[in-house]
C-alpha cells in the first residue's frame, strides 16, 4: 500500500485554478522532489497533502486514510501520527528549548516520559546538537535550528515526511549538510519524503522528481 | 509632517473606514472610561451643590458670612456689626435657616426616607434695600408681605393652601403666602426652599431675637476701593467670619469621606479603562504590522510612524471623549438621585439637583480621554516605530517582546518598598482642620503599580511544576518567558483585584467596627429624635416639655438625653454634645479610644470643665488628652477620647450641666429610654409615635438596622464600581490574549502541522489565560491585603480620624479570586477557540 496517494487533485483561489488534476503516489522509503516555478502550485499540493488545506476535488490518502473523509480533529490526529514536517523558516516554538521542541510530537502522542527522553537524547546526538539541547531557538544558528526541525519531524517515526524548501534560508554549505542529514535520517527511518524545492542540489538527494507547471505535473521522472 | 499626514490620510483613516465597527468599539471603550469618571464627578458635584443653592436664588453669593462661635447671633451683634462697619456701604442680611419635614409624607420608616425641605427666614426689608427691587417677584410692596411662606412653583402648591411641617418635635401648619414665579435672569427659588420674613421665622422656630448667621454683601464704591477686604478684616476681629464660598467648603469637608470613596472608585474605572485602551491600540498596531513594515522599508522614519500613531490615538481620544461626555452626562442624571439620597442620610439636607455639565467639566472629560488615549498609545506606537521591518514583514520572525525596562521586576519591588516608606509619613494639615493624606495616597499608587510590575514573578512561580502534557508544556513555556503583553495583562488584573481587595477589607473592617461600636454604645430599648432630623448630622431638638412627657410614660424605667449644638472651632464645623454622664457610665455606653484616668470623668479636678473628644476631633485638630482648649468663651480640659463613627467632623462631649449652662437650653437632641423589664418595645414605640407625630421613634433593633443600612447604602456605589473594575480587567485579559495569539499565528500553524487539534490549542490558550488570571488574582489579593491595611490604619485614620479594627473576610476574598480566575479562563477559552479556528498562516499560499 502506498504511503501517499494523490488522485486528480484540483483547487482554485478566487476562480483562478491553482491545481488542475494532480495525481501521484509515494511508496514507503521513497524520496520524491517536487519542483516547479513560483505559483506552479507546489505549496498548495503540500498543504493538501498535510491536511491543512482542502482540495476542491480529488483525493489524498495517507497510510490508507482518505483525508476528505476525516474531520478536523481526525486530520490533526493523522498528522501527529503519520506526518513529520520540515519548513523553510524552521518554525520552532520560540519558548521551548531545542530538546523540548523535539520532544513535543512525542508528548502529543502520549509517549511515556522515559521513552521520550531516550529518543530525544538519541536524536540530539544524531543531528549533532546535543550540546545545544537547552538552548532556545533564538540562541541557535540557522543550521542548528533546521537540525532541530529535522529531529522534530522524525522523532515520532512518521510514515511521511513533508519538507518545504528546507534549505531555502541557509547558505549553500550549511544547506548541503542539512540535506545530507535529512536524507540519511529519512533513509534510516524508512519514511517516504516529499521535498518541495527550487534547489538542484536538493534534487540530487531524491530518487524521483515531479515537475509542476500551471497546476499540473508535467514530468514524473 | 507631510509624511505623517500622508500616513494618516492614506492608511489610518482608511482603516477607520474599512473597519468602522472596530473603530466604533474602540471609541466606546474610551467613552466608557471617561464617562464613568465624569458621571460620578457630576453626580457628586450636583449633590454637593445642593448645600449652597438653597440661598443663592435669594441673596446672591455673599462676600462674607458671619457666625457666632456658640451657634447663634443676637440682635445686639447686628448693631455692633453696623457700628464696627461704620458708614461703609455694606448690607447686612440676617438669616435663620432650618430643615423641616412635610408631615404628610411619612416615609417608609428608614432614616432619610422622608423628604427634607429647608425653611429660610430673611429680613424682607433688608432684601429690598439690597436689591432695590422685590426679589424674584415677591411683590412690589415688600412692606406689605403676607404672613406665611413663599414657595417655588415647582413645589406644586397654590397660594392660600396650608402646608403641614415638622419642626423639631412640633407639627405646624403654615399658609402659603405666595408662589414666587421664575424670572429670567434671576436665580430661581429651589423646589424645596420655603421663604419667610425673618421675624415670623424667628417666632416659628422659637429663636427669640437670635439669628443663625449674617450674610454680608459689600456694594461697589469709589470711596472704598478695597471694601470687601476691609469689611472682612473688621468683622474677623469680633466674630467668626468665613468667605462667601464657606458653605460649599464646609459641605465639602462634611462629605469628604463619601466623595473620597467615589473619587477613588472613579479613578479605578479610569485606570482599568486606560488599560483596555492600551490593549485595543496594541491590537491595532499588531493588525497593521505588515503595513508598518512596508512603510519603513519605503523609507518612512521611526519618528514619523510613532507620531502618526499618536495623532491617530489623539483623534480616537477626541471622538471617544466627546461620546464619553454625552454618556457621562446621561449616567450622571441617573446617579445623582442615589448619591443625593446617600448624602442626605449621612449629612443632612441637600436638595436634589440636576447634574449640570459645564464647559470646564466637558473639557476635563475630553482631556482625560485624549491623555488616556495618548498614554495608552505611547507604548504600542513606540513598538510600531522600534520594531525592525524584518519582524514586521518576515512572518517567521520571533515576536517582538518590548524593551528591557518592562521586564525588570526589581522596579516593581522598589516601588513597593517606596510605598512601605511613604506609608510612614504623616498627613498634611491645613488651616481649618482639613487633612490631606498625600503620602498615603502616593503609597497606595506606588503599591498598586509596583505590585502590578512585580506580579510577573508569579507567572514563573506557578509554572515551576512539570508539564503534564504537550498542551501544558506549550502553555507553560509562554508563561515561563512572559512577553510584555503577558506582564501587562497580569499587572492590570493584579491592580484591579488589589484595589477591590483593599476596598473590600476596608468596608469589612468598617462594618465589623461599626457593629462592635453599635453593640457597645446602643443599649437603650428606645431611641427618639425629632422627625425633622432626617440625617445623622441634623441638630433638630426636642423640647423639655416633650422630654418630661416621655419620662412620665409608665413603661419607662430610665430616660436620658443628649443635647447638641453645631459650632465653628478653628475654622471648622464641629458638634458639641451635652450628655448625662452618670447614665452613660452606669450602662457602659462609652467606646474608649483613650479612657479617662478616673471613672467619674465629669467631675473637674482643677476647676476647668472636663470634656471628652471624639477620635475625629483629636485627629482633625491634633488635640490630645490633658489639653485645655477654649470653646465659645469657655475653657475645657480634654480628659478622654472616645470612638464616634457618626460624624467625621469631630465632636466634643460635655457633662449635661455644663452644656445647659453654656447654651442656656433644656432641649434634647436624642432621647434614650430604658424600659421596665418585660415590656414590649414595639408596642411602646407605636404608642409614643401615635402620641407624638413630630418625633421619630425607633426600637433598638430598628435603629441598629438603620445604622447598618445607611452604612451599606454609602458603599453601594463602591461595590458596583468594583465589579465594573474587575470586569474591565478581565476584558483586558481577553484582549491581551487575542493580541498574543494573533501575533503567534505562525506558531499556531506549526502546532497544527505537528498534529495538535483545535481543542488542544484552545485548551493551551485557556491554560495560558488561567496562568495569567491566577497570577493576577493571587498577586492582587496578596497586595490588596496590605492595601487594605493602608486604607484602614493610615488613609482612613488620617482622613477621618476613625480607628477601625482590621477585619479580614477570607471567604469573600477567596470568592473574588475564584470569580476572577473562572471568568478569566472562560474568556481565555473563547479567545483560544476563536484563534484555533483561524486559517493556518504560514502554510497558506
Amino acid at each position: 500500500m502506498p504511503v501517499l496517494e494523490v488522485e486528480s487533485l484540483t483547487k482554485s483561489y478566487a476562480e483562478r485554478p491553482i491545481l488542475r488534476g494532480v495525481s501521484f503516489k509515494l511508496e514507503q522509503g521513497e524520496r520524491v522532489a517536487l519542483l516547479g516555478p513560483s505559483g506552479s502550485g507546489k505549496t498548495t499540493v503540500l498543504n493538501c497533502v498535510g491536511g491543512v488545506g482542502r482540495a476542491d476535488s480529488g483525493s489524498v490518502r495517507i497510510a490508507g486514510h482518505a483525508l476528505s473523509e476525516l474531520n478536523v480533529d481526525e486530520l490533526a490526529h493523522l498528522r501527529r501520527r503519520h506526518i513529520g514536517t520540515v519548513f523553510q523558516f524552521y518554525h520552532l516554538l520560540p519558548t521551548l528549548s531545542a530538546a523540548e521542541n523535539i520532544e513535543l510530537p512525542l508528548q502529543l502522542l502520549g509517549v511515556a516520559t522515559g521513552e521520550r527522553e531516550k529518543r530525544v537524547r538519541e536524536l540530539l546526538e544524531r543531528v549533532g546538537i546535543s550540546h545545544r539541547a537547552a538552548a532556545l531557538p533564538g540562541q541557535l544558528s540557522g543550521g542548528e535550528m533546521q537540525r532541530v526541525a529535522i529531529a522534530r519531524a522524525v522523532v515520532h517515526r512518521p510514515a511521511l515526511i513533508l519538507a518545504d524548501e528546507p534549505t531555502g534560508s541557509l547558505d549553500s554549505a550549511t544547506g548541503t549538510q542539512v540535506l545530507d542529514l535529512l536524507a540519511e535520517i529519512v533513509r534510516e527511518t524508512s519514511a517516504a519524503m516529499l521535498l518541495v524545492t527550487h534547489s538542484p542540489e536538493a534534487v540530487k538527494h531524491c530518487e524521483r522528481v515531479l515537475r509542476m507547471q500551471d497546476g499540473q505535473i508535467m514530468e514524473d521522472a | 509632517m507631510s509624511t505623517v499626514l500622508l500616513i494618516l490620510k492614506r492608511c489610518a483613516l482608511r482603516h477607520w473606514r474599512l473597519a468602522l465597527r472596530q473603530q466604533v468599539a474602540l471609541m466606546l471603550i474610551l467613552a466608557l472610561g471617561s464617562s464613568v469618571y465624569l458621571a460620578v464627578r457630576l453626580a457628586s458635584n450636583a449633590a454637593l451643590s445642593g448645600f449652597e443653592t438653597f440661598t443663592d436664588g435669594i441673596t446672591r453669593q455673599p462676600d462674607w458670612t458671619v457666625r457666632a462661635a456658640s451657634g447663634s447671633l443676637h440682635e445686639k451683634d447686628l448693631r455692633e456689626m453696623r457700628e464696627v462697619l461704620s458708614h461703609r456701604p455694606v448690607t447686612l442680611l440676617p438669616v435663620v435657616e432650618e430643615t423641616v419635614t412635610p408631615a404628610a409624607e411619612a416615609g417608609n420608616g428608614e432614616i432619610g426616607s422622608r423628604p427634607t425641605w429647608r425653611l429660610l427666614g430673611v429680613d424682607f426689608v433688608a432684601l429690598l434695600n439690597l436689591r432695590g427691587e422685590a426679589p424674584a417677584g415677591l411683590g412690589a410692596n415688600m412692606q406689605a408681605v403676607r404672613s406665611g411662606v413663599y414657595v417655588s412653583p415647582k413645589l406644586g402648591v397654590k397660594e392660600g393652601q396650608e402646608l403641614k411641617l415638622i419642626v423639631d418635635d412640633r407639627v405646624i401648619a403654615l399658609k402659603v403666602a405666595g408662589v414666587v414665579p421664575e424670572t429670567l435672569g434671576i436665580p430661581a427659588l429651589p423646589k424645596h426652599l420655603l421663604l419667610m420674613d425673618l421675624p415670623e421665622a424667628q417666632t416659628l422656630l422659637m429663636r427669640g431675637d437670635k439669628v443663625d448667621r449674617v450674610e454680608v454683601l459689600a456694594q461697589d464704591s469709589e470711596l472704598f476701593p478695597n471694601l470687601r477686604e476691609e469689611t472682612g478684616e473688621l468683622l474677623k476681629s469680633h466674630w467668626q467670619v468665613t468667605g462667601g464660598a464657606n458653605r460649599r467648603q464646609l459641605a465639602g469637608t462634611m462629605t469628604q469621606a463619601f466623595r473620597l470613596n467615589l473619587t477613588i472608585l472613579s479613578l479605578l474605572a479610569l485606570l482599568v479603562g486606560g488599560y483596555l485602551i492600551f490593549q485595543a491600540l496594541d491590537g491595532v498596531v499588531l493588525r497593521r504590522r505588515e503595513e508598518i513594515g512596508i512603510l519603513k522599508s519605503l523609507g518612512v522614519t521611526d519618528r514619523e510612524i510613532q507620531l502618526a500613531f499618536l495623532i491617530e490615538a489623539a483623534l480616537l481620544g477626541l471622538c471617544g471623549g466627546a461620546l464619553g461626555v454625552f454618556l457621562g452626562w446621561l449616567g450622571a442624571q441617573g446617579a445623582v438621585g442615589g448619591v443625593t439620597k446617600t448624602m442626605n442620610a449621612l449629612y443632612g439636607a441637600t436638595s436634589e439637583q440636576q447634574a449640570a455639565l459645564s464647559a470646564g467639566e466637558a473639557a476635563l472629560a475630553l482631556s482625560i480621554s485624549i491623555v488616556a488615549s495618548l498614554i495608552a498609545a505611547w507604548w504600542p506606537a513606540r513598538m510600531a516605530a522600534c520594531t525592525p521591518p524584518a519582524h514586521m514583514l518576515g512572518r517567521h520572525a520571533t515576536p517582538f517582546e518590548g524593551g528591557t525596562v518592562w521586564r525588570v521586576e526589581w522596579i516593581g519591588w522598589a516601588m513597593m518598598l517606596a510605598a512601605l516608606l511613604l506609608a510612614q509619613l504623616p498627613v498634611l494639615r491645613f488651616e481649618n482642620g482639613t487633612r490631606l493624606p498625600l503620602a498615603g495616597y502616593a503609597a497606595a499608587l506606588f503599591w498598586l503599580v509596583g505590585a502590578g510590575l512585580a506580579a510577573g514573578s508569579m507567572l514563573r512561580f506557578i509554572t515551576r511544576r512539570r508539564a503534564l502534557s504537550a498542551v501544558w508544556r506549550v502553555a507553560f513555556s509562554h508563561l515561563r518567558r512572559p512577553t510584555v503583553r503577558h506582564r501587562f495583562a497580569v499587572a492590570a488584573l493584579a491592580s484591579a483585584v488589589s484595589m477591590t481587595t483593599g476596598m473590600t477589607l476596608m468596608v469589612a473592617s468598617f462594618d465589623h467596627t461599626m457593629r462592635g461600636w453599635i453593640d457597645r454604645t446602643m443599649k437603650a430599648d428606645i431611641y427618639i429624635s425629632s422627625a425633622g432630623a432626617q440625617s445623622a448630622s441634623s441638630t433638630h431638638s426636642i423640647s423639655a416639655k416633650t422630654v418630661a412627657e416621655l419620662a412620665q410614660d409608665p413603661a419607662v424605667a430610665e430616660l436620658a438625653y443628649v443635647q447638641a449644638r453645631t459650632m465653628l472651632w478653628n475654622g471648622g464645623e464641629v458638634l458639641v454634645l451635652g450628655t448625662n454622664a452618670v447614665f452613660a457610665h452606669k450602662h457602659g455606653l462609652y467606646a474608649w479610644v483613650e479612657p479617662p484616668k478616673k471613672d467619674e470623668w465629669w467631675k473637674a479636678d482643677d476647676g476647668i470643665t472636663p470634656a471628652i473628644i471624639s477620635e475625629s476631633w483629636s485627629e482633625r485638630f491634633g488635640t490630645r488628652v490633658g489639653d485645655a482648649i477654649k470653646l465659645a468663651g469657655h475653657q475645657v480640659r480634654v480628659v478622654a477620647v472616645n470612638a464616634e463613627y457618626g460624624n467625621e467632623r469631630g465632636s466634643l462631649t460635655l457633662p449635661a450641666e455644663a452644656f445647659r449652662e453654656w447654651f442656656d437650653t433644656d432641649e434634647a437632641w436624642r432621647v434614650a429610654i430604658m424600659l421596665k423589664p418585660g415590656i414590649d418595645a414595639e408596642s411602646v414605640r407605636d404608642r409614643i409615635q401615635r402620641a407624638q407625630p413630630g418625633l421619630s421613634v425607633f426600637t433598638n433593633a430598628h435603629l441598629r438596622g438603620e445604622a447598618l443600612r445607611i452604612f451599606r447604602q454609602t458603599f453601594s456605589v463602591t461595590h458596583a464600581l468594583e465589579v465594573i473594575g474587575v470586569i474591565v480587567a478581565v476584558a483586558g485579559l481577553g484582549l491581551a490574549l487575542t493580541s498574543l495569539l494573533l501575533e503567534r499565528r505562525p506558531e499556531l500553524a506549526t502546532l497544527r502541522s505537528l498534529g495538535m487539534t483545535r481543542s488542544e490549542m484552545a485548551r493551551s490558550a485557556a491554560l495560558e489565560g488561567l496562568g495569567v488570571a491566577c497570577s493576577g488574582a493571587l498577586t492582587g489579593i496578596a497586595a490588596g491585603v496590605w492595601l487594605g491595611w493602608l486604607l484602614v490604619y493610615r488613609i482612613n485614620k488620617q482622613c477621618f480620624g476613625w480607628t477601625l479594627q482590621f477585619h479580614a473576610v477570607w471567604w469573600h476574598l477567596a470568592a473574588l479570586g475564584v470569580a476572577v480566575i473562572v471568568v478569566g479562563v472562560l474568556v481565555a477559552v473563547l479567545v483560544g477557540r476563536w484563534v484555533a479556528m483561524l486559517p493556518a498562516e504560514h502554510t497558506e499560499e
